[in-house]
């Protein structure tokens, strides 16, 4: 983009443009750069996102120094794929877990789980992002 | 894809330290022969048994082992360092 940004000062440069025209030149440039996702801010791009972070560090009591520091990058497409082994169990073992589950206090039906439904939560995660911050601790969550 | 190469860094200060990068692909090619000698027996169970698994359970498997592929496990602290990924 500054290629043609510089492209625009230099033909300003020659006389070729008024400086008027660049300015709009300029501007126009501006707006399709914002409506384009880059790809050094996935943040504005869209679909399915394509790993889960989970970042984890605690800091010493003194300071700011780092004491343990857990990293952890998971793929969307692991999550996908277990959900679909999940769905795929006999009935008696989806019941199993469900129960399990359910003592555990998550009331979660796995065979609730739908193709489309998944597609869709996969989607929502891009805007998932948890931040726990503690006394000594920092936990973050999100989908990139 | 499959995970083709496996990492394993284990890191403790002052002991002897642990960096490995294990080829997958090489245990993959080991454990084709073994496939292809229970396939037959699996077939056998499969056509025996009353109470039949979906077979769409197989490409399920294998999509999950694929997606196996870009997970990494970092581990850091002041001493120690473990680190877990699968390229």
């Amino acid at each position: 983009m500054n290629e043609v940004r510089m492209k625009i000062l230099k033909m300003l440069g020659e006389g070729k443009i008024t400086s008027e025209e660049a300015d709009k030149l300029i501007e126009a440039i501006g707006s399709s750069s914002q409506t384009e996702p880059s790809p050094a801010n996935p943040t504005r791009a869209t679909g399915v996102p394509k790993y889960l972070y989970v970042n984890v560090k605690s800091y010493s009591e003194e300071g700011e120094e780092e004491k343990e520091n857990v990293n952890i990058k998971v793929p969307v497409a692991l999550i996908k794929a277990g959900v679909n082994i999940a769905s795929l169990m006999p009935e008696d073992i989806q019941g199993e877990i469900n129960k399990a589950m359910d003592e555990s206090g998550v009331k979660f039906n796995l065979s609730d789980i739908k193709k489309e439904n998944l597609d869709e939560f996969l989607v929502a995660l891009r805007e998932l992002e948890v931040n726990v911050d503690g006394e000594n601790e920092r936990v973050r969550i999100y989908c990139q | 894809m499959l995970p083709m190469i496996m990492r394993l860094k284990i890191y403790e200060e002052e002991k002897r330290n642990i960096n490995l990068y294990l080829p997958l692909f090489l245990i993959y090619l080991l454990l084709l022969p073994l496939l292809i000698v229970a396939l037959p027996f699996v077939l056998l169970w499969y056509l025996w048994t009353a109470e039949r698994p979906s077979l769409e359970i197989i490409p399920a498997v294998l999509a999950l082992m694929s997606a196996v592929s870009g997970t990494e496990i970092e581990v850091k602290s002041d001493r120690t360092e473990v680190v877990l990924k699968f390229l």
